[in-house]
């Protein structure tokens, strides 16, 4: 049986999951296109109705302020370019960070060729967002600021409240892309003082392929898919009933499990956090005071952490490479090298993200295997004495 | 006995070039002592390595390297330590 330790990626379904979409697509209702006037699209719409309520609820926001998408990429998409497009400006500015997804990032990117311009936010060390620095990158010109409430690779947990506040006041819209915070973190749209909020189902053991975007009373937006005028009109396309049932299923049960889960994941992280103390030359790059507790980002320097995910792939256990594999190289990872490591500890990277289905067995034999390939490994990559490096040598952080 | 193998890409980069170069001063170091194949990465015997980025040398079912070129005094000693290790057994 694999170890499955990459759950920041995607996660496996849940039992609970695959029987609510099951008893959609096969139930006595016969669930078909909401859209349909007869029986069949009658029973589809009830879905649609409970599923949205669900959702809405985990977000404190009203069932009418949800709208289905396709996955977290294609909310953010909407959320970005329906705002743009929508307020009529001819040049708009928009100010996000350097540790968003390349959702928001290259989305960001083609609206700049779209005639907007951008201003995007440094983080410190660990991985946070000044909200000061967002509110000095706030201009006359500014329509949106997009800020992620949990990073993907490192965890850290971002100011949201703070920023919504300095939006608000400032009369500029609020974007979050909590994809990888509904489920996890406690999620209530007026406390985050937000506009938009794009999250999806298969980060917390839903489907793939399902997503939602809060979008507050009297926001207006322009929609990127135009159709039959589902979701209000803002998301064409027949939606995915037994997929959106599932997200809620999803979501409903990841909120009534927080407690347990985080003790889980504590507990596990804990047993991760120790591979800094037990070897050398080890850095932990996540800050468990204002991170996820679902993740871990560690440096093995001198260690090539793709030959270590690779190895541990070969022995059934996954996890990913704080480096993201793009255009037949290997680049290092922007989050990292916004967080100030240097090129060489960005490659030395691993990424651990627990779910709700990893177990502490799990994580000790991943600690186990991890341990004897490092040091079999820095044999091979490491170019000096091991010990040299501690947390403060310039090897982890740029000068 | 150490097998050695060197998965690499199909269209052939410096890198590649440079591991296998490595792995044949291995061969001529320690001749009769190390099997080694030589594995395109499209290749179905490549899909066992799991292949995220050639070139992958892989020394006695252990990855060593994915991706770039391996330090050549580390890798002489992590194959002189498997070598004594099989002759151990």
């Amino acid at each position: 049986m694999s170890i499955y330790l990459d759950n920041n990626a995607t996660t496996p379904l849940r039992p609970e999951v695959w029987d609510a979409m099951a008893a959609v697509e096969f139930g006595g209702a016969e669930a078909r296109n909401p859209s349909s006037t007869h029986k069949s699209g009658q029973a589809a719409k009830k879905v649609m109705r409970a599923a949205r309520e669900r959702v809405a609820d985990a977000l404190g926001a009203d069932p009418d302020e949800i709208i289905f998408t396709g996955g977290g990429s294609e909310a953010i998409n909407l959320a970005l370019k329906g705002s743009v497009w929508a307020s009529g400006l001819s040049a708009p500015h928009i100010v996000t960070t350097a540790i968003e997804h390349h959702a928001v990032l290259n989305t960001v990117a083609w609206l700049e060729t779209q005639g907007c311009s951008a201003t995007v936010v440094p983080a410190d060390l660990r991985c946070r967002v000044d909200p000061q620095a967002i509110a000095d990158a706030i201009t006359r010109d500014t329509l949106i600021v997009s800020v992620m409430l949990a990073n993907n690779e490192v965890g850290t947990i971002q100011p949201v409240r703070e920023i919504g506040a300095i939006c608000r006041e400032r009369g500029v819209l609020l974007h979050v892309d909590a994809v990888q915070g509904v489920g996890k973190l406690p999620v209530d749209v007026d406390d985050l003082n937000c506009d938009l909020l794009s999250c999806t189902a298969h980060k917390i053991g839903g489907p793939k392929g399902v997503g939602a975007l809060y979008v507050r009373k009297g926001i207006t937006l322009v929609p990127v898919i135009h159709g039959g005028g589902q979701e209000s009109g803002i998301r064409s396309g027949t939606q995915n009933v037994a997929g959106i049932a599932g997200f809620a299923e999803a979501v409903e049960l990841a909120e009534q499990e927080r407690e347990e889960t985080w003790a889980r994941w504590r507990d596990c992280r804990q047993v991760l956090f120790g591979l800094q103390d037990e070897m050398n030359a080890v850095r932990v790059n996540s800050d468990p005071e204002i991170c996820l507790p679902n993740c871990l980002s560690i440096t093995f320097l001198y260690c090539d952490a793709m030959a270590l995910t690779t190895n541990l792939s070969m022995r059934g256990i996954y996890v990913s490479t704080g480096s993201a594999c793009s255009s037949g190289d290997l680049e290092p990872s922007h989050v990292l090298k916004a967080m100030g490591l240097s090129d060489v500890a960005c490659h030395c990277t691993v990424r651990f993200s627990l779910g709700w289905s990893t177990t502490r067995d799990q994580v000790d034999t991943a600690v186990g295997a991890v341990k004897e390939l490092v040091e079999m490994l820095r044999e091979v990559t490491m170019p000096e004495e091991l010990g040299k490096c501690g947390a403060d040598c310039p090897c982890f952080v740029k000068a | 006995m150490v097998d050695i193998v060197l998965v690499v890409a199909t269209r052939e980069c410096n890198k590649c070039r440079a591991c296998e170069a490595m792995v044949r001063r291995l061969l001529e170091k320690h001749p009769g002592e190390l099997c080694f194949r030589k594995v395109r990465d499209d290749a179905p015997e490549a899909d066992e390595f799991g292949v995220v980025m050639p070139p992958m040398l892989v020394v006695s079912g252990v990855l060593v390297t994915a991706g770039r070129v391996p330090d050549e005094r580390g890798l002489a000693a992590v194959v002189e330590r498997m070598l004594e290790g099989s002759k151990a057994k």
